[in-house]
């Protein structure tokens, strides 16, 4: 199957519908991960938390599931991005938005077929949105999730299901 | 006679006794003789089978055997799971019309035979046949669960040499 | 009534200084415990409520919970203990059958831990599993008598095959099986767990009187199909899908009365597997209501054999009850292959309280007394034993095996692997765990993935143990430590209950 430009051959995060258990315990330890602190506790306590989490549970009746940024192949908030802050890693493949490009425009935001962009407006206003935890060796929602409803795995995306 | 202690002890007296035997002296030796006695002549299994249900072979081994002997090995150990004889052994059990030895399956203690002519000879050791006959035609070591049988006026089935082997259920053939 | 007379049975401790009010316990606690005070961006909890399950504090990332039993809020009295009185309260508000789940928890002795398992030394070599083979094969089923040979000349090397046919067995990897635990009783994905295990493993597990659901057909060459009272699910495709068949008589936690499954827990899919009406409680009658004898068990057993062509072992389960052994005779003459006794420790999903923790008797003297019973009538061979009723460990498996078991069944132990904390509300269906109960929100708790692992590794772990055992005690073969009574002591124990064992007393030697 030939790839579609800009796909890069990597590691995503998917949800297991059936297993997720609606704690959210992914976007507290998202929260952490991203806080000054890095420390549970203290992060909660003292820094307020002000920090989002970038993983969102959805919940209808007793279902519910986590979804986060899906990385696209050809992402539309790349293309929508005034200040050239959001950026497609050729090698990596993860999308992410640089901090300091950001200007707070929201293109980003209306364009995501997914709604998993969120206004930060803690600070300085920008996009907050999942980085995969490049410097993880597994993203923390995946390796804290305690039913293993969450899988970092590499997946034909083209296949039908 | 006996060399070793049965760890199986209590579940081989249990096993003779549902058939009768009392064991009252109190050394493991007795309920060996029973065992033999029930399987040999009570329950009519020929001598030449008896190693597979007092040392029988390893699952393992069993798997690979051809199907008729699987099926075969498989069932004597099924029934008489409880005659196997764990712990180390070497037995050496006779009457006047034969001689049988047999080690542990997994050969916790020594047993030579060797034969002259018409004599087999038996021991936990080499130097002991050697007193007795310093020059036997052939001697060996049976590895452990493979029997030693001696029967007065037949041929010995033996390991080596002259066309007698023992009974060992793998595909090679027995010429007895 | 307002004025509540019973107060709560555990204390939630929470560390204020850990708790980030992150709201995963008030999500997770199906009884509704904990409460999020959105104003002083606190959490409450209602520790009458809790029933002590531990998902919270399992599940708290801070660590900051911690369940505590709240012991004698009364006087100290040795006569009437506080549970007496809480089942008294309980009952004069409800005028109904107090009910409970899992196994006895009253301080009846457990043999197991009086009993010592033997170790060779010096004049017998102790084996190393690591580098011996070590066997733990056993087989279940009928043995014949004896066995016939005839001569043959296509066989090779022997001359010899076997003329008996043998009657059917489970050749099973290891001595322990997952007992009965129905899909009702307990969630789909706690019964795949179970069967992933079994089949992967080389096991079995036992359907319960639940019926076999369409999504375990692929484990059918692992499952025991069980037929207890209310035939739920029994038709002649259900009999011939599983590897034996097993007819319950009764189960140790509630012996002489018969298996209840609420309305509540009876949903669109219980309702098609047990072949009921959707919504109406499953009631199995105490009897059999074609079994009033032994011959009609006989001819009940006769009839299973025949309608699955004499291919699969065909056993009977029951309770241990005071005169287990001459049951068990019976049982074994009137053609069972295979015999489990269910000892008075036994779990369940829904028992009332004071049937589980009255009636019956320890497995390990029912064990003791019905090989000793079938060996004397020189039927001992004819069926093998299943020893149930709380296996807790894999020496309380070799210990039962040693007393004459060929195998045991575990299913409470099997239970805690996957999650549970014996909180004894499975009757509730709000299962916090996922394993107790048919709600959707709870079932998707337990992942069959997670529960197949940690039952695999149960198993794993119980057969290296038993093998380090069986090594020390010098032997290499499982068969030959059954009814092995020579490898057992007694600690503690007065004469009489050491003469129903058949064991020694430690000290004593042969």
């Amino acid at each position: 199957m030939p790839e579609r430009p800009g796909e890069v051959k990597m590691k995503k995060i998917y949800i297991q519908e059936e297993y997720c258990i609606g704690c959210r315990l992914c976007e507290i330890y998202c929260q952490v991960k991203h806080s000054k602190s890095k420390k549970i506790i203290k992060a909660y306590r003292e820094e307020l938390i002000d920090v989002l989490p970038r993983v969102l549970v959805e919940e209808i009746g007793y279902n519910s599931f986590a979804i986060q940024c899906r990385h696209c192949a050809d992402a539309p908030c790349v293309a929508a991005c005034i200040s050239g802050a959001m950026q497609k890693n050729k090698n990596t493949g993860v999308v992410t938005c640089d901090e300091d490009k950001c200007v707070g425009c929201w293109s980003c935001i209306m364009v995501c077929p997914y709604g998993v962009i969120r206004r930060d407006l803690s600070g300085k206003k920008i996009a907050s949105k999942c980085d995969l935890c490049v410097d993880e060796e597994i993203p923390v929602c995946v390796k804290n999730c305690p039913n293993e409803a969450l899988k970092f795995i590499e997946k034909d995306e083209n296949e039908k299901n | 006679m006996h060399n070793g202690e049965i760890s199986s002890y209590g579940t081989n007296k249990r096993f003779v006794s549902g058939f009768g035997y009392e064991c009252t002296l109190s050394t493991d030796t007795e309920v060996i003789a029973y065992l033999f006695d029930l399987i040999a002549r009570k329950q009519k299994i020929d001598i030449r089978m008896i190693h597979l249900i007092l040392a029988s072979p390893l699952w393992q081994e069993i798997e690979r055997m051809p199907r008729d002997n699987k099926e075969l090995v498989k069932a004597l150990r099924i029934l008489y799971g409880s005659a196997l004889i764990n712990g180390p052994f070497s037995i050496i059990v006779g009457n006047t019309g034969f001689m049988y030895a047999l080690n542990d399956r997994i050969k916790l203690r020594p047993l030579v035979a060797a034969r002259k002519n018409d004599y087999l000879f038996v021991s936990s050791e080499e130097a002991s046949i050697r007193k007795v006959c310093p020059s036997p035609d052939i001697l060996w070591h049976p590895d452990g669960g493979e029997p030693v049988i001696g029967i007065v006026n037949k041929k010995v089935a033996g390991k080596k040499g002259d066309g007698t082997r023992s009974v060992k259920l793998d595909d090679q053939p027995v010429k007895v | 009534m307002a004025l509540k007379l019973n107060q709560s049975e555990f204390i939630i401790e929470r560390d204020e200084n850990k708790c980030i009010s992150c709201q995963v316990c008030v999500r997770q606690c199906s009884n509704d415990v904990h409460e999020y005070d959105s104003e002083g961006d606190m959490i409450y909890s209602d520790s009458l409520k809790c029933v002590g399950c531990h998902r919270c504090e399992s599940l708290c990332p801070t660590g900051a919970l911690k369940i505590k039993e709240r012991k004698s809020q009364f006087r100290t009295n040795y006569n009437w203990s506080a549970s007496h009185l809480r089942d008294i309260y309980r009952q004069a508000d409800s005028g109904g059958v107090l009910l409970t789940g899992m196994g006895c928890d009253k301080p009846y002795t457990v043999y197991w831990d009086r009993i010592l398992f033997n170790a060779s030394q010096v004049t017998n070599p102790s084996i190393d599993p690591l580098r011996e083979p070590m066997e733990i094969k056993t087989f279940i089923g009928r043995k014949p008598d004896r066995l016939e040979f005839k001569s043959s000349r296509s066989s090779k090397n022997t001359g010899v095959r076997l003329k008996t046919k043998m009657s059917p067995q489970l050749e099973l990897s290891t001595p322990i099986m997952f007992s009965a635990m129905s899909y009702g009783s307990i969630s789909l994905n706690a019964c795949r767990s179970l069967a992933a295990a079994a089949s992967q493993f080389g096991t079995y597990y036992n359907t319960g009187e639940g019926g076999m659901h369409k999504d375990l057909y692929e484990y059918a060459k692992n499952t025991i199909i069980q037929v207890a009272s209310g035939r739920f699910g029994v038709d002649a495709d259900y009999l011939n899908k599983g590897s034996a068949v097993e007819i319950k008589i009764g189960q140790g936690a509630k012996p002489g009365i018969g298996g209840h499954l609420p309305g509540e827990k009876v949903t669109k899919d219980i309702s098609n597997t047990r072949m009921i009406p959707e919504g109406t409680d499953a009631l199995s009658p105490a009897p059999h209501h074609d079994i009033y004898s032994i011959e009609d068990l006989a001819q009940l057993i006769n009839a299973l054999k025949e309608a699955t062509d004499w291919s699969k072992p065909v056993g009977v389960k029951v309770s241990a009850v005071h005169n287990i052994a001459p049951i068990a005779s019976g049982i074994v003459r009137a053609g069972a292959d295979f015999i489990a006794i269910d000892g008075l420790r036994g779990g369940t999903g829904a028992a009332p309280q004071i049937i589980r923790d009255n009636v019956g008797i320890p497995i390990e003297l029912a064990v003791a007394s019905v090989d000793e019973r079938l060996r004397e009538e020189g039927i001992r061979h004819k069926a093998s034993i299943i020893a149930g009723g709380s296996i807790r460990s894999s020496s309380d498996a070799i210990k039962a095996i040693a007393l004459g078991a060929d195998a045991v069944y575990i299913a409470t132990a099997a239970l805690i692997a996957m999650g549970c904390h014996l909180c004894q509300k499975c009757y509730t269906g709000k299962c916090n765990w996922g394993i107790a109960t048919q709600d959707p929100y709870l079932t998707k708790r337990l992942n069959p993935e997670i529960g197949t692992r940690r039952l695999l590794n149960l198993l794993r772990s119980w057969s290296l143990e038993i093998k380090e055992m069986l090594g020390g005690a010098g032997i290499n073969a499982i068969e030959s430590l059954k009814g092995n009574r020579e490898h057992l002591r007694g600690i503690g124990l007065n004469d009489r209950e050491l003469e129903v064992l058949g064991i020694k007393h430690a000290g004593e030697a042969w």
